[in-house]
């Protein structure tokens, strides 16, 4: 390299690096779903809370991550499965440098710690191990993952980003094997700072009880028909994990009086009175985040303008480990003019809605054929196409009612009875990517 | 017979003695195997008091923990601290504030936010409608055991701090004062669940629900690696189905524990179980096997080896019986020859005129039974040469057809006082064997005397002698009375004389057949005995194939 060239890369640099530390590192930017009410009238509106991580400016800037695998070793991992989660495991583990820290546990109907939490730089011998697993067994689901959370605690305190990715292709069938029991165990973990991100392979493991888990840690969750494709996950979620830029991440959104949050389309949050609250575990650099909260609007005149909100969204900067915080008004405005109103529609916004509305409604009705209650199901997805196609006519937008014709055909699928596992996996994995704003591998 | 029923019944009582010993062994063993089992029974009751006591004990203070966090929870309105405690706590799983009068009054019983809330209200309603005490009976609570006491003591005295401390402390003390808390199991359709409340002087009531989920998850690594990779260790629920385990055995299907015991209060219902894959019976199984099959060889031994040396003492009692028979057999066959002997020669010595006929056959009286005493001798002398293997053998090639001839004409003057009739079939050609040809003689003379002995009336005496290449054989046939069937071996045995009738009435002392089978033996042949067709016996001697004759 001359010393022409240094210049310039060092000039660039300095160009690039100020307006980084100008810009916050998340950005909240708010949206609604038409920004023109018509007046005279209470109605309901969706706010759109956009969360832009950048990513970072500088690849070897990140900060170390703790990183725990915890592999399904039970019978039905036998072959092909156990020898690409193998594979995987190691491709996990070569993307970690020495600062990172790797744990691994591998459980049937009992559970080893086969790597206690270490930094990788003993490669050698960590992938010897990891080699040297054989399937065999039953399923102690629970029991793995706390013990994957307890080698993952050995570092807690510390400013790692903790992680635990869970592979299983089985029914939890030793210990505590309800969702609703591995739900609690993530919402659990999240407040001790820990994401699990499940990994379901093949047609036989419990979909309900691996979504949950992810969704209430808020790690990542990913179905995997073909076991080949593993090795390729677990450097997609990798690349996530190690793209971590902020965390413990709050939205929290503030009403004033007459305004009433109403619901929390696709994500989890709690509503109390005039405030919600979301939370979300980690934001990775260059992906964009969002939550969806529908609002009550009381009446108003036209052209009076009207404070919907006040959204606050509180993060840590993982370089930094500092609180940042930034602060959006949402404010609309009443007109008289129908013209108008129907000009001011946003179909990003729209379109993120149905997309979740959609989704949420795929986990209702698949929960009620779940249940047994096949009619309801498709009374469901039925009415959900309905309605998103009455909304698409109102709004003028007919590219909104494209995702629903998706509705009447797994609606028939339903009535057939025509529903088999991987489909049922596919759905939930589906859903929960859109709920998520997972990214897509 | 006296010996055979004192034998009997030492061997009786042999065998009732070792039974004896044999069953003593089993029982002690049994005893011991009882023993063993019971040690390793109750070194895993202990092992597995300990891990309930450390489950009970983590629990407890965790729990006591959270009790005194709460009774310090700053603040007139707890809702706010509570709720961003349980945002922070992965050990609380929801928050509660209650008054008497309105009941809850958080969460909010008409617009619970979460799914998660409306499940809390609707499992406590009994609780908070006061249909159900908040108290615990106190069957149900029995205090906290003495290690729990003391440790919350020591707790509670090593977080005490100086009085002089700084300023909200003071405060923080106040409040606990006034404060009171209390804690319940609550049991719910999907099991247990801890509800930790405190009170305050307005007998507001707030509290927390303990997150089970993230309580287990802790407890797995209390349970200790098991030492035995055949045993596993397992913390079970109020329904007994496996929570958590350790160990390498496969507990599905949730089968009956070896052993269990109940945690303790802090976790009513629950309990900790032993499972081991009956190996640890089954290595005491083996041991009991082992001893059974060391006993039942001891036993053996003991029967075996006691009735083999009664065995040989009756064998003994035999064969001295045998040997005096014997020796009266011999001491009668020496003493009538020499009866005779003397009795001729006084005969000759008194009556000096006689006329030279009697003379003359007085000396051969007195003559053959010197050779019969001779041979008597000879008999003797070649039964303990035989008996201590040192007969001597001198082969040589004899023609029998010469050697057959020879003896008969030897024994002309014996057959002619005898009324025998001496038939003789002999082939044309010599017959040459290379073998002792005085042994043959022996022996064949010992057949020719037995004949006259036992079957002298039976008026006939036949030899024959075949030869092939394989095998000569010379049979003695005569028409006596035979020989019985079941004494047809008998004979050939040292000091056996055909039977009793035949004892008593002719002389002898049993050896002749017995040195004569042993002669031709060592001879490379044999002596068999056959009964004859038509009544009488055969003895056929047989010798190792003749050389081809004539050349």
């Amino acid at each position: 390299m001359t010393p022409m060239k240094l210049c310039i890369n060092l000039l660039f640099g300095l160009l690039l690096a100020s307006p980084a530390l100008a810009t916050p590192l998340v950005n909240c930017t708010v949206d609604l779903d038409r920004s023109v009410l018509p007046a005279g009238q209470t109605q309901t509106a969706v706010i759109k809370i956009n969360l832009d991580a950048l990513p970072f400016q500088d690849r070897n800037e990140r900060p170390p991550v703790n990183l725990a695998l915890v592999l399904d070793r039970s019978g039905s991992m036998q072959g092909s499965k156990i020898a690409k989660a193998r594979e995987a495991a190691i491709e996990a583990l070569r993307r970690l440098n020495s600062a990172d820290r790797f744990a691994l546990v591998a459980y049937d109907h009992r559970v080893d710690t086969l790597v206690p939490s270490q930094s990788p730089r003993n490669s050698t011998w960590i992938e010897s191990r990891i080699r040297q697993i054989q399937a065999d067994g039953n399923t102690a689901l629970f029991g793995a993952v706390s013990q994957g959370a307890a080698e993952a605690r050995k570092h807690l305190g510390t400013d790692y980003i903790h992680r635990v990715i869970l592979l299983s292709d089985g029914l939890a069938n030793v210990g505590p094997s309800n969702p609703a029991d591995l739900a609690r165990l993530g919402a659990a973990l999240l407040k001790e700072g820990i994401s699990v991100t499940t990994v379901g392979v093949g047609t036989d493991y419990n979909e309900d009880l691996m979504v949950q888990l992810a969704d209430r840690s808020d790690g990542n969750h990913y179905f995997v028909a073909e076991s080949r494709e593993l090795p390729r996950i677990f450097a997609s979620e990798l690349g996530d994990v190690l793209n971590t830029v902020a965390r413990r991440v709050v939205i929290e959104i503030e009403c004033p009086a007459g305004v009433k949050p109403v619901r929390i389309i696709g994500r989890d949050g709690r509503i109390r009175g005039d405030r919600v609250e979301l939370r979300m575990n980690q934001l990775y650099g260059g992906q964009n985040k969002y939550a969806l909260v529908e609002v009550e609007i009381p009446a108003g005149h036209p052209d009076q303008e009207i404070e919907l909100a006040r959204v606050h969204c509180r993060y840590e900067n993982v370089l930094t480990a500092q609180q940042e915080q930034s602060s959006v008004q949402v404010v609309a405005r009443y007109s008289g003019s129908t013209e108008e109103v129907r000009k001011s529609v946003k179909p990003a916004v729209q379109k993120s809605v149905v997309a979740n509305e959609i989704a949420e409604s795929r986990d209702k009705a698949l929960d009620l054929y779940n249940a047994g209650r096949k009619d309801e199901a498709v009374r469901e997805l039925e009415q959900r196409r309905q309605l998103i196609e009455q909304k698409s006519q109102a709004l003028g937008l007919p590219a909104l009612a494209a995702p629903a014709a998706t509705l009447a055909d797994e609606a028939e699928e339903y009535e057939a009875d025509d529903l088999d596992s991987a489909r049922k996996k596919e759905i939930r994995s589906e859903s929960y990517r859109i709920r998520k704003q997972q990214k897509d591998y | 017979m006296m010996h055979t029923r004192n034998l009997i019944l030492g061997w009786l009582l042999l065998l009732i003695a070792s039974l004896l010993i044999g069953s003593m062994a089993f029982y002690l063993l049994d005893k011991q195997q009882d023993n063993f089992a019971m040690a390793a029974r109750e070194a895993d009751r202990e092992r597995l008091a300990a891990v309930a006591e450390t489950i009970h004990l983590t629990v407890s203070e965790s729990r006591d923990a959270l009790a005194t966090s709460l009774r310090e929870l700053p603040g007139e309105n707890y809702i706010d601290a509570l709720e961003n405690w349980r945002l922070g706590n992965p050990l609380i799983r929801n928050v509660f504030v209650w008054r008497p009068g309105p009941g809850v009054i958080f969460p909010d019983p008409d617009r619970p936010t979460s799914s998660e809330e409306r499940a809390f209200l609707q499992r406590y309603a009994a609780l908070f409608d006061l249909s159900t005490a908040w108290a615990l009976p106190a069957a149900d609570s029995p205090a906290a055991p003495a290690p729990v006491q003391a440790r919350r003591e020591l707790t509670e005295l090593a977080k005490s701090r100086p009085l002089a401390a700084s300023s909200p402390r003071p405060l923080a003390d106040e409040i606990r004062t006034r404060h009171r808390s209390d804690w319940r199991p609550w049991f719910w359709e999907e099991g247990l669940h801890i509800l930790i409340w405190a009170t305050d002087p307005d007998q507001t009531r707030f509290g927390i629900e303990l997150e089970m989920a993230a309580l287990l998850s802790r407890l797995v690594t209390l349970l200790p690696e098991p030492a035995n990779p055949q045993e596993a260790w397992a913390l079970l629920d109020d329904r007994g189905q496996v929570v958590q385990q350790r160990g390498q055995l496969d507990l599905s299907g949730n089968p009956v524990p070896a052993l269990s015991l109940p945690v303790g209060p802090s976790l009513p219902h629950w309990q900790v179980g032993l499972y081991s894959r009956a190996t640890a019976a089954s290595t005491q199984q083996g041991l009991w096997w082992l001893g059974s099959i060391l006993t039942l060889i001891l036993v053996a031994a003991i029967l075996l080896g006691g009735s083999l040396l009664l065995w040989q003492a009756r064998r003994n009692q035999l064969d001295a019986r045998r040997k005096t028979g014997f020796v009266s057999n011999v001491s009668h066959e020496l003493k009538t020859p020499l009866t005779t002997i003397r009795m001729y020669a006084e005969m000759l010595e008194e009556q000096e005129q006689l006329p030279t006929d009697r003379r003359r056959r007085y000396l051969d009286v007195i003559g053959s039974e010197a050779r019969r005493l001779t041979r008597l001798v000879n008999n003797l002398l070649d039964f303990s040469r035989l008996e201590q293997g040192r007969k001597q053998y001198h082969f040589q090639e004899v023609d029998l057809n010469a050697l057959l001839t020879r003896t008969l004409a030897s024994h002309a003057t014996l057959q002619a006082d005898a009324p025998l009739e001496l038939s003789s079939d002999l082939p044309d050609t010599p017959v040459r064997v290379t073998t002792d040809g005085d042994a043959v003689e022996q022996v064949l003379l010992n057949l020719v005397d037995n004949a006259l002995k036992y079957a002298g009336d039976g008026q006939e005496l036949s030899l024959r002698l075949v030869a092939d290449q394989q095998q000569v054989c010379i049979e003695v046939a005569d028409r006596g009375p035979g020989i019985a069937p079941q004494q047809a071996e008998k004979v050939f045995d040292m000091f056996q004389r055909g039977d009793d009738s035949l004892t008593t009435r002719t002389q002898g002392c049993g050896l002749g057949l017995s040195i004569a089978r042993q002669l031709m033996r060592d001879l490379g042949g044999d002596l068999h005995y056959h009964p004859r067709t038509g009544g009488g016996s055969v003895f056929t001697m047989t010798l190792p194939g003749a050389t081809p004759s004539g050349e």
